[in-house]
């Protein structure tokens, strides 16, 4: 069904007609999802093409995050400017935490992610002069247009649809095949004269590029960063959202974000325990539909 | 008269103490189909790792066309025409049999890196006639893992072909075959190879199949090579019969390898 | 910069260093009861157990719903220390029978959130029952309330029970794990395990029995440390990140690297503090860091 040809353009269009039908915070949980389907479909990449389960992965989220905030707020860089630099910091400390990590497998591989990801937590969590400490940086207001609430939701749209356009290139390009072929079978691969090593590693630069730029809107959607998402339990998240859309498909990933960010923002309108009921649903879903949500929708899955 | 294009010198390797290659020398000539025999423990697993670069040798030289590539990866070693395949046959099980060919094909012609073109419509008519020497026409959209054991063994074969190899090393091409088949099956290998101009250096347990097409016999014992030769001189060789320890040959045509 | 190196005057005031020495010692031992039972459990089935903190959590809450605040008797305070102990072991059990067993086989993805689910349900869990406000065990029998003096030197005699009780909880656990034929089992399926299925063990009770003996053991550090935490829902998060950095450099299904790992991580956090007041909590994970570059398997892990 969604890769039918009318679906993307009817789903576009309603996107784009929605926003004046829409209250403020309906639209910021609009945004919310935008910004996390970008954040699942790039932490698929690594996950359902290149068979890496990191468990760190809220790392390049939240440096995406918090690059934009300091160089928008600290340094006083522009907001163009702070926008375009965030990714890319958060795609170099990909490269360098990749670089130790990928000649690692399975728990160790997941492990060190997850050291990097608590050495991060607890630097900027300590660091208030350039990161604000544990109460984060605030204020960080984009003035004009793309301050309003409109506004950040039409360039975020853009942006992420653009973003997921290249993911789904990727996917589909030599770079994808060879992504699958090292995860079906390591040692065939390299037989076949591809380095694994360095493949693995450009496809973790590319995945944790676009981490960050979803960590950049949901900066800007809150006017503010929180080091609690750099937090080990941030880092649920994309796996949460991956699994319960599915991972082999391209676009499960983004209806498991859709589902997590209103699920989410249903519960916690409802009771204050909404950790419970959230724990409780991914129990049933993981037990009851391993495949994700999408195998509902589409029966056609990648390798 | 053709020249030896591959060359091992002295090498050694130990795992745990264990001496598996010590000293292993040999040369194959272009155009060559070589068999690697010996007993199990003698070593075979290990040579055909280490020249196909899953395993670094501790000392010794590997050259090939001139070249010496010791040491070198397995990538590196297909990129420098030399193509492998597994014992157990080693596929790319949730790909389709065309994605299999055509993404050593992208490796071949070092599109690994390309992000933004279709992967689906490459090399088709290059992937499709490899599919169709080894014999694997309009089995493109099946799952590479859920072929019949030959013809993923012939599968491997087309994508061991990708790289237009000057020497193909295949570990055990008959293995899991039934004997009719395994004829059959090496048959088909030697013509390509003879159609192809490839050298090729093969591990085999049946006899048979041996005698039925190699050039030439390299006999491995004890990490070293025992004695080499045509096949029948081999054949007649008291040293090799002794280190099988005089056994006959069974019906199938395989040593009943007792030995240490 | 100046400023900081005149912070460092303790060094040379063996007062300040033993009775540093004595706290890290003493945390120390706790973080070895529950990365003990995190590294076995990861050893044996591979799962790696997010909801070992939340473990820890409820041994802690047990204790508290045992005795209240008040511990004053050795045998309410035996009492306390044996329900924390046996409550967690028990939901251990449950929650292995119930649902880890059938994700063994799933991919590692799936065990992540199945374990992180226990997280979100624990958390509130706790919040439902005993409410949002933190509890405490503030009453302990009076041998082991106070200080003692030793050499000048003052020493909350908890403490010092707590380094004993863990030392000897370590001495049991040893022989458990080196002098009896479970033990031997469960550390030869660590490196093996399906040696284990070939000899004929009912690998599925060995799962969970190993999964009660962790969660047993948490949940006694949990009870071990009531008196002196507060018990609150967020107790399980820094437990948790130490006893994985405590279990990523001991290595991972290493006995004695657990011990040594917690240990060291014990005096990293006494001292990290001095050291580094400010950025003392950044230390393990440096060393975490560090260490799986350096050795992926830990300081004491074997090859897999």
């Amino acid at each position: 069904m969604i890769m039918r040809n009318w679906f993307i353009p009817l789903a576009l269009a309603v996107l784009l007609l929605l926003p004046p039908l829409l209250s403020d915070f309906r639209i910021f949980i609009l945004i919310q999802i935008i910004a996390f389907a970008l954040y699942a479909v790039s932490f698929n990449l690594l996950l359902g093409y290149g068979g890496m389960l990191a468990f760190g992965y809220a790392t390049f989220f939240g440096l995406g995050a918090y690059a934009f905030g300091i160089l928008l707020v600290k340094v006083g860089a522009g907001v163009v400017i702070s926008m375009v630099a965030a990714p890319f910091v958060a795609a170099a400390a990909g490269a360098l935490i990749a670089y130790f990590c990928i000649r690692l497998s399975g728990i160790y591989f997941g492990m060190l992610t997850f050291a990097f990801q608590m050495l991060a937590y607890s630097t900027f969590l300590k660091s208030y002069d350039f990161a604000g400490g544990d109460g984060g940086l605030r204020g960080l207001v984009i003035p004009g247009l793309l301050g309003t609430p409109k506004g950040i939701y039409y360039f975020a749209l853009t942006v992420v649809t653009l973003c997921l356009f290249l993911l789904w290139r990727i996917v589909q390009s030599p770079f994808g095949i060879v992504l699958r072929a090292q995860r079906n079978n390591e040692r065939k691969s390299l037989a076949i004269g591809i380095n694994v090593d360095f493949h693995k590693w450009s496809a973790f630069v590319i995945s944790s590029f676009f981490a960050g730029v979803a960590g950049v809107f949901w900066a800007i959607a809150n006017q503010s960063v929180f080091p609690d998402w750099l937090d080990w339990r941030a880092s649920a998240v994309p796996i949460v959202m991956t699994i319960l859309g599915g991972t082999t498909s391209f676009a499960g990933p983004i209806l498991g974000a859709a589902i997590y960010v209103i699920l989410q923002t249903v519960m916690t309108g409802f009771t204050e325990y909404w950790a419970l009921f959230m724990g409780c649903l991914i129990l049933v879903i993981v037990m009851l539909m391993p495949q994700g949500v999408i195998h509902l929708f589409e029966r056609r899955h990648h390798a | 008269m053709p020249e030896a294009i591959f060359h091992v010198q002295d090498v050694h390797k130990h795992f745990n103490g264990v001496h598996a290659a010590a000293g292993v020398a040999l040369s194959v000539e272009k155009g060559e189909f070589r068999a690697v025999i010996g007993p199990n423990g003698a070593g075979k697993s290990t040579l055909f790792n280490i020249i196909s670069g899953f395993v670094v040798p501790d000392r010794g030289r590997i050259t090939f066309e001139g070249r010496d590539i010791t040491g070198q990866p397995p990538h590196r070693l297909f990129h420098n025409g030399i193509s492998r395949t597994f014992q157990i046959t080693s596929i790319l099980a949730e790909l389709t049999v065309l994605e299999n060919v055509q993404v050593a094909l992208l490796s071949r012609h070092r599109r690994t890196f390309d992000l933004l073109r279709r992967a689906a419509t490459a090399y088709l008519d290059k992937s499709h006639t490899l599919l169709e020497i080894v014999g694997l026409k309009g089995l493109d959209a099946m799952q590479a893992g859920t072929l019949s054991h030959g013809d993923q063994k012939r599968l491997e074969l087309a994508v061991a072909m990708t790289n237009e190899p000057r020497l193909l090393l295949l570990d055990e091409p008959t293995a899991g075959m039934a004997a009719r088949e395994r004829i059959e099956s090496i048959g088909v290998v030697h013509r390509i190879a003879r159609q192809h101009g490839l050298t090729v250096i093969f591990t085999e347990h049946d006899m048979q199949v041996v005698f039925a097409v190699a050039d030439r016999i390299s006999v491995l014992h004890q990490g070293r090579i025992l004695t080499e030769g045509r096949p029948e001189d081999v054949r007649n060789n008291r040293e090799v019969q002794e280190i099988y320890l005089g056994e006959q040959i069974d019906a199938h045509g395989c040593f009943q390898s007792r030995s240490l | 910069m100046l400023a900081w190196l005149e912070s460092l005057s303790w060094i040379t005031d063996p007062v300040v260093i033993a009775r540093q020495f004595m706290a890290g010692l003493a945390n120390g031992m706790l973080l070895f009861l529950v990365a003990s039972g995190l590294s076995l459990i990861l050893g044996l089935t591979r799962i790696i157990n997010f909801a070992h903190g939340s473990l820890f959590m409820l041994g802690a809450y047990a204790a508290f719903s045992a005795v209240g605040s008040n511990a004053n008797t050795w045998p309410r305070f035996a009492a306390m220390l044996i329900v924390s102990a046996f409550a967690v072991a028990a939901f251990g059990i449950a929650f292995e029978l119930l649902i880890l067993r059938r994700i063994y086989r799933s991919p590692q993805a799936f065990q992540l959130l199945v374990t992180f689910s226990l997280v979100l349900i624990c958390g509130d869990a706790v919040r439902l029952i005993w409410g949002n406000a933190e509890h405490a065990v503030s009453e302990l029998p009076t041998q082991l309330e106070g200080y003692i003096q030793p050499f000048g030197v003052t020493f909350p005699v908890y403490r010092l029970f707590l380094v004993g009780a863990g030392m000897a909880v370590c001495a049991g656990l040893w022989a458990l794990l080196y002098r009896t034929r479970w033990g031997i089992l469960v550390r030869a399926a660590t490196v093996d395990r399906d040696m284990l299925r070939a000899l004929g063990v009912n690998v599925g009770n060995l799962f969970t029995a190993v999964f009660a003996l962790g969660a047993g053991l948490a949940g006694l550090a949990g009870g071990l440390a009531a008196p002196i935490v507060s018990i609150g829902p967020g107790l399980h998060a820094q437990v948790l990140t130490d006893a994985f950095v405590v279990v990523a450099i001991g290595g991972m299904g290493s006995f004695p690297g657990s011990f040594a790992g917690a240990l060291l991580i014990g005096q990293a956090n006494a001292f990290g503090i001095l050291i580094l007041p400010q950025m003392a909590i950044v230390l393990p994970f440096a060393l975490m860091t560090v260490v799986l570059v350096l050795r992926p398997r830990g300081l004491f892990g074997g090859r897999e």
